[in-house]
């Protein structure tokens, strides 16, 4: 039976369906799409969906493995890949894994292993403990003993969530007092934020000693048979490192500044971070940071990194995802060969917390001559939070331009063109 | 796992290491360097077993000294990862053929992502009874009877019962094999006494022979029909090969015997080609249903008035399979494990050679084994391919309802069927399994014999 179906898990994203025309036209015949849906995803704010009539949307109970195999039967024989973009849709892709046994799929403990942060370390650890900094995952239940299981680490650290990716509930504590005060208010929130976040696991957060240095991030594609390749590294730099409150990722830029020498030792951690997870037949993201002990892997996820689609194609003119498509298939993906253009993503948050009354100077943004796109993600009137308070992002954008000076400026323009009008609260 | 790229690894010259998990099988033993010269490159073996079944004494090491053992703690994740790392640059299949092993083997597999294997879900499906028939009950209801699990014999899971079937059922554990501790209930009252009984047993024989998973109990609608097995293997992108049906009889069609564990295992049939077509089909099924790939299968079927039913399906070999597919048909049953792992098609022989039958001896009584009667005389008799005892004298025996397992078996051949029935018949009168009374609560190992028919 010919295999014509690109399934995809919860969201389709423009550059998925464009991505599985750019397949369709390599492959020398058509192919549709499918996206399953789990049940209490379909109504989740903001989810993309396929508006070009691609896509066949089928709602589902991931939780239900009869349901989720008489979904699957009818068309088993003809799916070609599983793909997914969302962390959120990673838990959804492993219970879907014993489905699809004959599609190159990674398997079902290493998506769990990419998606929960404490046993991500663990896998880390185990590989080459050189790869992270110290850590110890606390739940409700250790608050407890929280100063015991931290008591040899050195400060400041940092807090995590266990599930949760971007930089939600992220927060530096200096000493063991801003550190139990952090712990104390994470676990009041922690509930609300992966309720919203429809996260199915039980809450853990995951301190972790702080680590001095340059913070990166690289796509790769990893081949069903392990083959690693490694598109270039993106800097990333936090809002903290540019003096802003919070630890949300304030820019990425690419191309780096980075020797040749020493993105090659990036590529080797990234390498080394995929084996000790053992993930096949995917994309995945890793976010490093680079200290004077070398490479720390942060954490990396199975799938396509947000805005890599935009950088790289601006930068390398690289088809990300495509080239997932193709990966998964077991075609080799494109890589790039040179710089084609620079290449920025800028991520906008409130710089006080309330409510929003107005995002201003947008269209002004968007006619500036490196702008790609410029998109608010919120409406006046909801409820502007830090990140480092689970607030959601409200503004983001993309940027290029063959000339790094225009580029610069340009960005410069566009933070000063948006503004985030709030107003406080008071208590 | 390497889905279209499996025979890479058969040509890839830098792919050499064979892993065995927990128990070495001598036909597994043969194989590996049949494999090795298939290859046209030296191999390299290793034992990877898990320590506690090491330090409890319960695995079958290698006498060969072929294959390098390395034990580690399977629980732990670390320390499997940093000892398969060790292999994994070489490394071109992972084997586990043992029932009592797949959980272990499950634990394995996301430390050997890029050697083609079952899914983890799959290896869990095929050791559960429960899993395994809602699996192909959502794939095609009618390859199953109607089934509901229960947790304990109270009130409330008897009324469950009582509400979802109609008598007769079967009591059945959920991750034992040879039908340990299966009865029949044909009313309530016998249902009440059958739970009671199974329950009380089950713990004490899901440790005794390595039950798979929580121990847990199904009980079943009773299916009439005549038994059936096929096995065959799935490669990674789920082409499947089937062996020739075999025909199952339990012990409970024979005059002045009872349970469910197989009596006897004979290759002639007597199915039209389009019921073989037909059973091949549901088998077929019941190998998607649980999504199993680069494995090996084996399957248990009834024929019943109302077309094939599945009973079981396990990701292993089916007991004595590799003699009586050997004798009967000349095929590798091993050799193929080891070759459709790697991408290669296995070798399905060249027909039908010669009939052969299975004889399945178990006790009858509880007690303590003194002697297993014949077994010289009955290697010795012209029609016998193989006699193998699994229990020495002063091990503990059960009866097979009380969560006991078979005592002797042995493969009879002939090209006459009569005759052949004829041979086993004597074969079987020779082996006397003598018992005494127990003296003792030590058991030995029980568990030479891997798995079940």
């Amino acid at each position: 039976m010919k295999k014509d179906i690109v399934l995809s898990i919860d969201v389709v994203e423009p550059g998925l369906v464009n991505a599985v025309h750019l397949l369709s036209e390599e492959l020398g015949r058509p192919l549709r799409g499918i996206v399953l849906v789990h049940k209490s995803f379909v109504d989740y704010p903001g989810r993309p969906i396929d508006t070009t009539g691609l896509f066949e949307e089928i709602v589902v109970d991931f939780d239900d493995a009869d349901e989720l195999q008489k979904t699957v039967k009818p068309f088993m024989d003809q799916i070609l890949v599983v793909t997914t973009r969302y962390e959120d849709a990673i838990h959804h892709f492993s219970q879907l894994v014993p489905f699809v046994p004959y599609v190159n799929t990674p398997t079902e403990s290493s998506l769990i292993w990419s998606t929960e942060k404490p046993l991500m370390r663990d896998r880390l650890k185990a590989y080459d403990e050189r790869l992270i900094p110290r850590y110890q995952s606390i739940e409700q239940k250790d608050l407890v003993r929280w100063e015991e299981l931290v008591k040899d680490f050195s400060y400041p650290v940092i807090v995590k969530p266990g599930s949760l990716w971007s930089s939600f509930l992220v927060t530096r504590c200096d000493t063991k007092e801003e550190l139990g005060e952090c712990l104390a208010s994470t676990f009041r929130v922690i509930q609300e934020v992966y309720g919203r976040l429809r996260r199915e696991t039980e809450p853990a957060v995951l301190v972790e000693e702080f680590m001095i240095g340059d913070m990166y991030s690289t796509d790769v594609y990893v081949s069903e048979d392990g083959i690693i390749e490694c598109l270039p590294p993106v800097q990333v730099l936090t809002a903290e490192s540019v003096g802003k409150p919070g630890l949300y990722g304030y820019r990425c830029i690419l191309p780096t500044a980075l020797s040749e020498e020493e993105v090659g030792r990036a590529h080797d951690a990234a390498k080394a971070s995929i084996r000790a997870l053992n993930l096949r037949a995917t994309t995945a993201h890793i976010e490093l940071f680079h200290t004077k002990d070398g490479w720390k892997i942060i954490e990396l996820g199975a799938r396509i990194g947000g805005y890599r689609e935009g950088l790289y194609r601006e930068a390398y003119g690289v088809e990300h995802h495509y080239n997932d498509l193709a990966n998964r298939a077991g075609m080799r993906p494109k890589m790039p060969s040179k710089v084609i253009r620079h290449a920025r993503a800028e991520n906008i948050f409130a710089d006080e917390e309330g409510i929003i009354e107005a995002i201003e100077g947008l269209d002004e943004a968007r006619r500036l001559e490196s702008t790609i796109f410029v998109e608010s993600h919120v409406e006046p009137g909801a409820m502007a939070l830090s990140a480092g308070n689970g607030g959601d992002l409200i503004v983001d954008a993309i940027l290029s331009n063959i000339d790094p000076k225009k580029l610069e400026e340009d960005v410069a323009k566009l933070r000063g063109l948006v503004k985030i009008k709030v107003k406080k609260i008071v208590e | 796992m390497a889905l279209s790229n499996a025979k890479q690894l058969a040509d890839d010259p830098t792919k050499n290491i064979v892993i065995y998990i927990n128990d070495y099988y001598p036909e597994y033993g043969a194989a590996f360097p049949k494999l090795a010269e298939k290859l046209g490159r030296p191999l390299k073996g290793v034992m990877l077993i898990d320590k506690k079944l090491k330090d409890a004494g319960q695995n079958l090491p290698d006498p060969t000294g072929v294959f390098e053992e390395v034990v580690c703690d399977f629980s732990n994740d670390g320390e499997l990862r940093a000892t398969i790392r060790r292999f994994e640059d070489n490394l071109l299949l992972v084997s586990c053929s043992g029932e009592g092993s797949q959980m272990d083997f499950q634990r394995v597999l996301p430390h050997i992502p890029y050697v083609p294997a079952p899914t983890e879900r799959s290896l869990e499906w095929a050791t559960h009874k429960g899993k395994m028939r809602e699996l192909i009950g959502a794939y095609s209801p009618q390859l199953v009877p109607k089934v509901q699990p229960v947790e304990n014999a109270n009130e409330g899971e008897i009324q469950k019962v009582l509400g979802a079937l109609t008598f007769p059922v079967m009591i059945k554990p959920t991750g034992l094999s040879d039908s340990a501790l299966v009865t029949k209930a044909h009313n309530e009252d016998e249902l009440r006494v059958a739970l009671d009984d199974a329950f009380d047993a089950l713990h004490d024989t899901y440790k005794r022979n390595r039950g798979n998973g929580k121990p847990g109990i199904i009980v079943e609608e009773f299916m009439d029909g005549d038994q059936f097995t096929i096995d065959g293997y799935v490669d990674a992108v789920g082409n499947i090969y089937l062996l020739p049906l075999l025909h199952s009889i339990s012990s409970n069609r024979i005059t002045g015997l009872g349970g469910f564990n197989i009596y006897q295992v004979e290759t002639h049939h007597g199915l039209t080609d389009e019921e073989i077509a037909v059973g091949k089909r549901a088998s077929e099924d019941a190998i998607h249903a649980i999504g199993l790939r680069s494995s090996i299968a084996h399957i248990e079927l009834f024929k019943t008035a109302d077309g094939w039913k599945i009973i079981e399906i396990g990701a292993r070999p089916g007991a004595y399979r590799q003699e009586i597919y050997e004798v009967s048909y000349g095929v590798d049953h091993a050799l193929n494990e080891l070759l459709i792992k790697i991408g290669l098609p296995p070798e399905m022989g060249k027909g039908h050679l010669t009939h052969s039958q299975l004889v399945k001896v178990y006790p009858q009584t509880a007690g303590i084994l003194s002697e297993i009667e014949g077994l010289d005389k009955a290697r010795l008799h012209p029609a016998v391919y193989k006699v193998t005892p699994y229990a020495e004298p002063g091990d503990k025996i059960l009866p097979i309802a009380q969560g006991g397992s078979i005592v002797v078996e042995g493969l009879v051949f002939n090209k006459s069927i009569d005759q052949l029935r004829r041979d086993a018949t004597e074969v079987r009168s020779m082996l006397k399994v003598r018992i005494e009374e127990p003296k003792s609560t030590v058991s030995k190992k029980e568990r030479q014999q891997h798995t079940v028919a």
